[in-house]
Formats: C-alpha cells, structure tokens, sequence
C-alpha cells in the first residue's frame, strides 16, 4: 500500500511536471542549490569521428555528463567498437596476468626491495622518480609517442598498438622468467627429494644414522634387505654400475624424469627368490595413508611400509611430502607397487645398490643442490629485478587500459552516422555544466585536430532527468543518509536541507551529555584535522567510515554538548554555573529545598541532580519535550510537501491533501503541544494541576464540559469542541475531493498531459509497468486515497508515539552514565584510603573510562544515531518524500592513476 | 504369461492419511531449518541459466571471441578472462565445467544431511563414468595423466588414479572402489573375473543398474515431494538406459539374458516393457516394444520424422523438461539434481554452439536444447 500510495503521489506530480519551466518559478528554498536538484538538460552531441574518442576523454575527465544508451537493443558484439573493446580486453587481460604474478611473489619483493610496498602503493614513489624526468621530457613535446621509463605520461602518450606490443613484450618475458625459475625449483626439489630419499634408504637399510631407532619395527626386514644385497652386490656391480653411473652423469638436472625401473633392477637382483627388494621414494604427506592402506591390499598384507616425514620436504604448493620405503619379499609385486606409487603422484629415485653406491650417489645430488641452489637463486633475482620494474608501471597500465574501455563503452552507446563521419550521443547535463561541455568539446576538437567543431543541441524530452546535486564534504554524508533510502526525485524538495540540522539534533536529544559530546567532538575534529592527509593517501581501514562521516560527526558532537547543556549533565554530573536557585536550609538535607522564585538561568537546574524526585521531573520534561520536538518535525514535512506542491504548481493536491493534513495534525497534537507550553506557564502554586492526559482524553469522551478545577483557560470546552469537528470535518476532506476532482478533470478530458506521463512513464521505465498502464481506473485511483487517508490519520498518532524515544533513549543514556559514575567511579573513590586507595582509584577510573567509550560512545552512540535515522527516514519522510529518482552518473575518468 | 505381470496403469484414488499429511506438514515447517539455506543459493545458481535469449544472442555470434564478449553478460561472468584470444571449444567447455564443479562444491560445503548424501548420490554417476574411462584407458595403455584430465571432476575419489593397477575385477574393487561410494554396488552386482572391453561395458551399466535402483529406493524414502520429482526423473532415467542398453546391443555377443539383467528394475516400463524391450532382436522389435508407452512412442516418432535428431537428444530434450518441471515445486531435493543436470545441458548446448560457430557450420546451430 505504501508502494502504491507513492506511485500515486508520483502521477500527481508528473501531472502537473513541465520540464521546460519548472527551473522559473523560485520560491525561497528554491534558491538554496541543496533544495532541489540541478536542472538537467538532454544534449544531444554531434561529434566528428576523428575527434570523438578524444571527445569522450574531456567530457569524462570532468565527469559532467551522463551517456545515454542509445543502442539498448542491441548485444554487446553487436555494437560499433566491439572489435575494440576485444582489443582492448586482451590487454586488460595481460594487466591482470602481472598483476596476479606481483601478487604472487609479493613477500618475496617486499623482502628484496626493502619492505618497498608492492602493488598500490608503489606507484607514488615510482611515478615521483620517472615522472620528474619524464615530465621535463614531455613539456617540451605535446603528445610525442614517447616511449622509454614507463611512467603515467609515457604510457598516456603510447598508441593503443604499442601499448600491446609492450604488454605483449612483458607478459613473454615474465612468462619466460617465471616458468624458467619454476623449472629450476622443480629441478631442485627434485634433487632434495633424491638426497632426502637416499638419506632414509641409507639408514633404514643399511642402519646407520638417525633414522636407525624409527625403523626398530622393520629392522629385521631391513637387515635382511642389507644382507641379501651386499651378498649379492659384488656379482651384479659389474654388469650393471657403469650404467647407473652413467645415467646419473647424464641426468644432471637429477631425477626429475627418474626412470625407476633401472633403479629396480638394481636394487634386487629377480633370480633370488628369498631376497628382499624395495620401493622407495617420495610421497604427499596427506596422500600418505590412503596409499599405506593401498599397498596393503594390493599384495594382501606382504609389505612392510617404512614412512618417514622427518626430512621437511614441500612440494610447490606448499603441502608436505614424506620418504616411503616400502619393503616387499615377493618380486612379482616390484611392477605392481611402482603402479601404485605413480598413480599416487609418488617420485621415485634412484637409490643404487649397495651402500657405495649410495653414498656416490648421494654426493652427486648433494653437489646438484648445490649448484641448483646457486642458478635459482640468480633466475630468481632475474625475475624479482623484472617484476620490480613492472610493478612500478602496472597501476599507470591499469589506468590506460581501463580508460580506454571506458571511452570505448560510452562510444558503443552513442549511434554511428558513417555516412557523414559523425557520431551521435545523447547527454544528460546539468545546466551548470553546459558551458564546460562547450569547453571540452572545443578542447577535443582542437586536439584531434579536426576542421569541423562538435555540435551539441539541446533535447526537449519526456524521459524524467537524473538527481544531481552539488555536494560540499559537509552535506555530503547528510545526503548519502537520504540517498540510502532512495535518491530524490528530479527536482523534488531535498530532504537533505532540513536533515542537516535536524539528523544531529535529534541525535543529541538522546544523546545529551556535555562530557560525552565533547570526546565525539574532538574525535570528530581529529578526523576533520586529518582531512589533507587522510583524502589523499586513503584513512586506516578502521576508521575509513567514521572519515567518511567527520562532518556528521562533528555536527552531532558539538550538539550532544549543547543539549548537554540543556540538561546540564557532564558525565551524568552537573556543573552549577549560575549557582542553584534552591534554596537549601542548612544543616539538614534531608528536608526539601525551597525555590527562591527565580529560574535557572539557562538548562536544567544542577540543583535537581540530589533530589529524589528528580527522576519524575525529568522524565516529565524530557516526555513533554519528545513531543513538542516531534510535533514541530513533523509540521516541517508537511512544509516541505507544500513546498513541493507549490514549485509543481498543484493547487489541487494542496487544496486536497496539505490543509486536511495540517489540521489533522494541529487539531489532535497541536492543540496538546499548545497546552503543554500552557502548563509549564501557568503558575500552579497551591492548585493542583490538571492532568494533560486526563485533558485529552476528556476532550473525546466528553466534548464541551471541563470540569472548574481541571480548566487550564477559559473557553477550554467551546474550543475543545471545534478541534473535535475540525478533525471531524478533515478525514472525509483528505478523502473524497481529490479522488473525485481527478476523475471530473478526466472526464472533461483535460487530462491529456496527465495521462501522456502516465503512458510515457510506464513505457520508459517498464519497471513500474503493473499492467494498469494509461487506462483510467476511478476504483484504483480510490483505493489509493483511502489508503493514504488511512496510513495519515493513523499515522499522526501513531508517529507522534514514536518520538517518545527520543526521551527513553535520553533516559537511558542518563541512566548508564550515572550508574557508571555512581557506582564504579565514586564507589571505588570511596573504598578507602592510602595506597590501596589509590590502587582503587586507578583501577576504578580504568573500568569507569572503558565503559564510557565502550558502551556509551559506542553502543549508546550507534543506537540514538540509528533512532533519529529511523525518524527521519518514516516519520519526517513520510510526510512528503517520494525518493525515486536516479542519481546522476557521469562518464567519470581518472586524471591519474587511481591509487 | 508375462502379461498377467502387468501392472495396472491407472493411479489408485488417494486417501488422506494422517501419517502421510503430518510428514507432509513437517517437511514444510522444517524443511528452511537446515536445506533452507542451500536451497536458496540453489535457486540463485537457478536464474543464472541462460534464457532463450541468451541463446538468441549466442547463436548470432561470429567468432568464439564474440560468443566471451556475451556470455560476460551472463552469469558466467568474466570466466574466460584469463584466457588469450583466439579461445578454443574446449576452453570454453572446461571453464564452463570448472563454474558448475566450483558452484557444487560450495553448495556442498553449505549442506547437512541427508542433502549432503543426496548430493553424493548425484555425483555417483560421474564417478561410474569416470571409473569405467580409467579402466578402459589403462587397458589400452593410456597415459593416466591424460585420462585423469577427461574424467569430469563431479565424479573424482581419491586414489583413482590407482584405477590403472587392477587388472582384475576383484583388484578394482580390493585397492579402490571398497572405500568409495560405488563400493557395495560392486561387490553385489559384478562377477570377479578379468577385465576386458565387453566386460567393462558390462560392469558400467550393472554399476549403473544398481545405482539407479539403490538412488531410487534412497529418494523414496525420503519421501515428501523430493520422492514424488525424483521418482519421475530416475524412472525416466531408467527407461532411457533400457532402450539404450537394447539398441546397442544389437550386433554384439551379449546374449538377451545378459541383457536383461542389465535392465534396471524400476521406471515406467518395469516390467512389462522391459520384458517385451528383452525380446526386441532390431530397432523394429524396440519400437513394437514401447507401442504402449506414449512417451516413448513419441519420442521415437519424432526421431524418425526429424532427420536432424538423434535419439540421444530427443531424450535430452525430454530430460531437460522432467527437470525443468522440478522446479515447480519447493521444498524438496529435486532441484539440486535437477540443477546440474540442466546446467551441464547448457553446458553441452554451449559446447554445441561454439563447435558450430568454429566449424562454420552455421546451419545447425540452432540444434541446442533450449532450457528455461
């Protein structure tokens, strides 16, 4: 019903929304720049060919007008610089490429290059050094297709083909220092493995060494592999050593392509049918027992499985890997087992035959390590001192590549005349900017040397323009509030305005200390101080949004301390400026002060802070007060919809809806505001004073009778009567005229304009397209005055409870801080003293100051913000908002690298 | 006579049954507690298919590079980024593959039993097909490496590589399948004996058989809806593998008894149609057959009518709608099956395209399957 009852607001004002004129009529909020959006012109743009690329890039640095899509029918391939676009995603993707090989080998440059950060950061001071030079260089030579140390200007300056041509030259030589230095580390994991492999195949089986005491389990087995093998060894040496000798020569890059059988042959000779052979070699640790159990089954139980992870072997990613030694008697299962270890991803080494054998071979792996170690260690330099030079360039690349995607994006939406060589593009501009389209396009003309001058037109449309507004930082965090429950419509009153002062005030209602007011406030401040350095180089991560806010902040710091003043609470403790105007007798304070006849000059008297009853006192204030407050920011939302409706020139939408609405209001709630502020003038002394809520609730129960003793002025019936019949009169006046007079006007058929929106509007957006689209349908259009009369009259009540939290949250917050004060601070303070005193204190003000920040600048804060955010966004709003525009987005490119 | 074991066609008029319609109330109070979540995600995954529209587009491309340029329109998103122009099909078809394997496993991740066990119960086909490839593939000597990179990747264990070793049926099931979820199939369906390529086929479709049959009997009972979709698709699936199973085997030496046996005993044509599919000898005896399904019937009339479709796709095409249909209804598995089992449809129509637009062929591409 909500949704409808603003779409039905929306017709009304399309009804009577002219785009030509609408800037004319000024009223005075209607000059302030932040009331009502920027008036938004349709451009249409002509632009030459040769010049329209460098068209788009002045348009976009200045970021001044929205593309218009004018080829929505057609698919992205369809479109005039497809080919381009391909072109140029070919390039992002070797961006990327470099990218992800700095991200990569990020520890490593970082440790190399001293902790220089990599990657975002790296380019101020990059750019710092080259562009020094590069920009005395280019001063001199406008647009020279420079090419050498590779900073913004050279990469601005580089053609699209020779920027390829440098990518494509990058990503060749990265991709062959990366893959050289991958080959070389396989090389040398390859080589540890064989040393680690040999190192166990060593202990284990010729038991010596460490790994002597792990291998107790198999030691027979492993003693009965060592004597079958030097008892066999002196036959077989000859026949077969040079041969495993040779093949290790050969085989200097050691065992990457091991060729295990030849090590099988040797390590049990076949003929012996009682001796014992073994598979050995490396496996990954978490492969480790599936495999284990694999070999078990796969020759029932005859193996003995030795697995050793002492050695810290990793493979490239990182995982652990383990020596296996696997013990069999049979050599049947000798192929089988080697199946299975390569099916695992195993590498198996060479392990030789004898011990001699195995420690030759041993010296040759140590010896490959050694010399691997050192032609990685230079491959990877080679590729750090590479990637360095590239990541000083990268984010200047990124930028060109994505800028060149941009401008070819926006060219795709505008139509292509080939015939006369002309593009056309339609532009939403706000008018502030027309002159500097004429600016950048004469800029664009000139640069691409071109003969004939752009052309631009002004569009007249239906097509409802984007929302701009001028920001400063200050408003901007007030209108991003507004903008997060829907973006204005075009020229609709802003609710911003009012948001500005009211958001941080009603905040500080509810948050109302003097002390804690201050501390937002010199945070605030300290962000605001910060501001140079912080929009440049970005805020810490933790503070981005609280940045973001600062003037938000600020604001409602500073107002905390003011109404903190009001209720005059520091800390939950008054302070006495003017001095008390009680009266205190003295010598007993247990009897009750006396008023000296005089008010407290400014705020709440600091003599309340002792009284007993000073909690019904307050709460009486603070509940009067939530009322009033809501009253007068509710009134100003009917002022702001009267605004609207006079700039919309809709006499009847304010003959219909505004008046009944104000009377609605000040007839129930008005009248009770102005009977507070009765109340609290009148002096009661020696009367009792009437009960308000008995006042109200008499005015309907018995209308025109009060009694004497409860009269708070004369004529309070007769008047009271009249609010009655004023309300009376308003519910039927909010629903039946407008209802009716929307009819006899379509009737009349005078509604053309009316209806023409309607149809254009559904047409255009298809989003609010419900099937019901230019027909006239009396019973809806009913439907939606009852709901609004409805949603109001209840809504007047029901709003008006709801700004009663903003004197329980004021309650609250004065609750905590001064069971923290009271009850932490002052109890400790008080324990005893001497040196355990202040021990006390210490810790007390430590528990008492933790819970200030934590709960009452943190938790308090988030919670009274996100109270007065819900009252603006449905009390306040409510009244008269409709926010379904869309924000303005230009064509935005960088000047410079986004760092 | 086999005819007295027909069963009778018609459905039983339902009575309202107390337990039933408390199952039913239950399935719908608690179903959100625990497949809420997955589900929800599913139905995301769900509106990333592509549209006829997306097809419309697809198959007015030029190049394979036009066809990256649009499907970063889609769901797909920037899928194909990483890889230099000009694309190959089978890029295109691996990267495709990668989003569906990467989409289940995070669904999978997401999810408590029993969806957990009905998410393995649909990555068990993969698994049969992926076993049945490496056997063969070590049979005839191949390069694991080389298999391993064509199993799909819904269907990988581990230690399948280990696949290669066995010789025998009874090494298959002792050094890997036992730990796998194709494990009790094995050793009550497969007679141990050694292994060669008739047999291989045999022991897929008894695989096959009994998966089907023990997926079947795990969806009803679950019961609920997921039983009432699921039963539908798998008996569908069931008669597809019976007609297929009799169609090829013409011609080779399985006997009609090993053929029979091959049949999975649950679908529509349980068991009247798949004794008369036992005896069919030709295509002819197939059709004569399946005269009293009408869906069949009509599959087959329209593959003899329609020169450019294969039978193959017409059950594709019949399977895409079973699938479509489950999503008509909430609350149940069905979708999650039926979700990749469209998505690898896409996937195969993707394929489909990209083969006509780099083979020229521009006359047939419109012979995908369109989806949603």
């Amino acid at each position: 019903s909500r949704r409808a009852s603003r779409r039905f607001r929306q017709r009304a004002m399309e009804s009577v929304f002219e785009p030509g004129h609408a800037g004319q009529s000024k009223s005075l909020i209607g000059e302030i720049h932040l009331a009502r959006s920027e008036p938004v012109s349709l451009l249409q743009l002509i632009l030459q060919a040769d010049a329209a690329e460098a068209s788009i890039e002045e348009l976009g640095e200045r970021g001044i007008v929205e593309f218009r899509d004018l080829n929505v029918g057609k698919t992205a391939f369809q479109r005039t610089y497809a080919q381009k676009l391909r072109y140029l995603d070919e390039q992002a993707r070797v961006v990327q490429y470099i990218h992800e090989r700095i991200a990569a080998e990020k520890d490593a440059l970082d440790e190399e290059y001293g902790g220089f950060p990599v990657g975002e950061e790296i380019f101020p001071r990059a750019v710092a050094d080259v562009s020094v030079q590069a920009t005395d260089a280019v001063e001199g030579e406008q647009d020279g297709g420079r090419r050498g140390p590779l900073s913004k200007l050279a990469v601005a300056g580089m053609s699209d083909d020779e920027l390829s041509l440098h990518l494509e030259e990058t990503e060749q030589d990265l991709r062959t220092a990366h893959s050289s230095a991958l080959a070389l580390a396989r090389k040398l994991t390859a080589a540890k493995e064989h040393a680690e492999v040999l190192r166990v195949v060593r202990s284990f089986v010729d038991g010596t060494g460490r790994y002597s005491a792990a291998a107790a389990a198999g030691a027979s087995l492993a003693a009965a592999v060592a004597a079958a093998e030097s008892g066999k060894a002196p036959e077989e040496q000859s026949l077969l050593g040079g041969n495993a000798g040779e093949e290790t020569d050969e085989d200097d890059v050691g065992a990457a392509g091991p060729d295990p059988e030849a090590a099988w042959r040797l390590s049990a000779p076949s003929e012996q049918t009682t001796s014992f052979g073994y598979v050995s070699g490396v496996v990954d640790s978490a492969k480790r027992h599936a495999f284990e159990r694999v070999l078990f089954r796969a020759t029932r139980g005859n193996v003995f499985v030795h697995i050793d992870d002492q050695g810290g072997l990793g493979n490239d990613d990182g995982d652990d890997r383990c020596v296996f030694v696997a013990v069999f008697a049979s050599e049947r299962v000798r192929a089988k087992l080697g199946r299975i270890a390569d099916s695992f991803g195993a590498s198996r080494y060479e392990t030789g035959r004898s011990l001699g054998d195995r420690m030759q071979l041993l010296d040759d792996a140590q010896s490959r390590i050694h010399d691997l170690e050192r032609t990685h260690a230079e491959t990877r330099s080679a590729l750090l001192r590479l990637l360095h030079r590239v990541s000083c360039e990268v984010q200047a690349l990124e930028w060109r590549v994505e800028r060149r995607k941009a401008v070819f994006h926006a060219l795709n939406c505008c139509n292509a005349d080939i015939t006369r060589g002309c593009l056309v593009a339609e532009v939403w501009c706000p008018d502030i900017f027309r002159v500097e389209v004429h600016t950048a396009l004469r800029a664009a003309t000139k640069r691409a040397g071109s003969n004939v001058p752009a052309i631009v037109h002004v569009l007249s449309t239906n097509h409802t323009p984007p929302t701009y507004f001028v920001q400063s930082k200050y408003t901007a965090p007030f209108q991003g509030i507004v903008d997060a429950y829907g973006t204005p419509r075009y020229r609709e009153f802003n609710p911003t305005v009012f948001s500005i002062v009211t958001f941080p005030f009603l905040f500080a209602v509810m948050f109302g200390d003097v002390g804690h007011g201050f501390m937002m406030t010199m945070f605030a401040a300290f962000l605001v101080l910060r501001e140079r350095r912080w929009e440049r180089g970005g805020a810490p991560s933790q503070l981005e949004s609280a940045f973001e806010a600062r003037y938000l902040l600020l604001a409602m710091g500073v107002f905390s301390m003011f109404t903190g003043l009001i209720y005059n609470e520091t800390f939950a403790v008054p302070i006495d400026i003017f001095g008390t105007k009680w009266h205190y007798p003295p010598g007993n304070h247990s009897i009750g002060a006396k008023e000296s006849g005089e008010a407290y000059w400014f705020g709440v008297d600091p003599g309340w802070a002792l009284a007993e009853n000073k909690l019904s006192f307050l709460n009486s204030l603070k509940m009067k007060m939530s009322i009033i407050l809501g009253i007068v920011h509710m009134l100003l939302g009917i002022a702001c919809k009267l605004s609207n409706l006079v700039y919309f020139r809709n006499a009847r939408d304010i003959l219909c809806e505004v008046i009944p609405e104000f009377f609605i209001l000040m007839s129930l709630f008005g009248y009770l505001v102005f009977l507070i502020v009765l109340k609290w003038s009148t002096d009661f002394t020696g009367k009792v004073a009437p009960s308000l809520m008995d006042t109200l609730i008499k005015m309907f129960m018995s209308p025109g009778t009060v009694k004497a003793e409860e009269q708070l002025y004369a004529g309070q019936g007769a008047i009271q009567v009249v609010l009655i019949l004023l309300l009376v009169v308003c519910v039927p006046w909010l629903l039946l005229p407008k209802p009716f007079l929307i009819k006899r006007a379509h009737e009349r058929g005078f509604s053309e304009l009316e209806k023409s929106n309607i149809e254009e509007s559904n047409v255009k957006a298809g989003e609010d397209d419900d099937g019901h689209g230019g027909e006239f349908q009396f019973g809806e259009i009913m439907i939606h005055q009852v709901v609004h009369t409805i949603e109001y009259v209840l809504g007047t009540v029901s709003n008006t409870a709801s700004y009663l939290r903003l004197w329980a949250l004021s309650l609250a917050h004065a609750e905590l801080s001064e069971v923290f004060w009271e009850r932490v601070l002052i109890l400790c303070a008080s324990v005893s003293h001497g040196s355990a005193g202040f021990v006390f204190m210490v810790v007390g003000f430590a528990v008492w100051f933790g819970l200030t920040v934590g709960v009452l600048m943190g938790m308090e804060s988030l919670s009274a913000s996100l109270h007065a955010l819900r009252l603006h966004w449905v009390e306040y709003q409510n009244k008269f908002y409709a926010g379904d525009g869309y924000a303005f987005q230009p064509l935005q490119l960088a000047r410079e690298p986004v760092l | 006579s086999p005819l007295t074991l027909a069963r009778p066609q018609y459905t039983q008029p339902q009575r309202v049954r107390p337990l039933a319609m408390a199952s039913a109330l239950s399935e719908l109070l608690f179903f959100n507690t625990n497949d809420g979540y997955p589900e929800a995600i599913l139905r995301g995954y769900r509106s990333g298919i592509l549209t006829t529209q997306d097809y419309a587009n697809l198959t007015q491309c030029e190049s394979l590079d036009d066809m990256k340029l649009h499907l970063q329109c889609t769901d797909y998103g920037n899928f194909l980024q990483n890889e230099p122009s000009p694309l190959a099909t089978t890029v295109i078809h691996e990267r495709c593959l990668e989003k569906l394997v990467n989409d289940f496993k995070y669904l999978r991740a997401q999810c408590y039993e029993p969806l957990n066990k009905f998410l393995e119960y649909v990555t068990i086909e993969y698994m049969i097909d992926n076993v049945v490839l490496l056997v063969n593939g070590a049979l005839h000597g191949r390069d694991m490496n080389e298999l391993l990179e064509k199993c799909h990747p819904l269907g990988m264990f581990e230690s399948m590589a280990t696949l290669c070793v066995a010789q025998t049926t009874e090494d298959l099931y002792k050094l890997v399948l036992e730990d796998t979820p194709l494990g009790p199939y094995f050793k009550d369906q497969v007679k141990f004996e050694d292994l060669d390529e008739m047999n291989i086929e045999v022991i897929r479709n008894t695989l096959y058989k009994a998966y089907l049959e023990d997926f079947y009997q795990f969806c009803k009972k679950l019961g609920g809806v997921t039983a009432e979709v699921m039963c539908e698709i798998l008996e569908f699936e069931a008669d597809r593998r019976c007609i297929n199973i009799t169609i090829n085997s013409f011609g080779t030496e399985l006997t009609k008894d090993d053929r029979r046996k091959l049949f999975p005993e649950i679908g529509t044509l349980y068991p009247e149609g798949l004794l008369r599919l036992g005896r069919a000898d030709d295509m002819d005896g197939v059709k004569a057959a399946l005269e009293g399904f009408p869906v069949y019937r009509g599959i087959l009339n329209d593959v003899e009518y329609d020169a450019d479709k294969s039978l193959e796709d017409a059950f594709y095409e019949h399977a895409a709608n079973l699938n479509k249909l489950a999503f008509m209804q909430q609350l149940h598995y069905g979708v999650f099956y039926a979700f990749v089992k469209l998505k690898e449809q896409e996937i195969r129509n993707i394929v489909w395209i990209a083969e006509c637009i780099s083979q020229q062929q521009k006359t047939r591409i419109n012979q995908y399957i369109p989806i949603f």
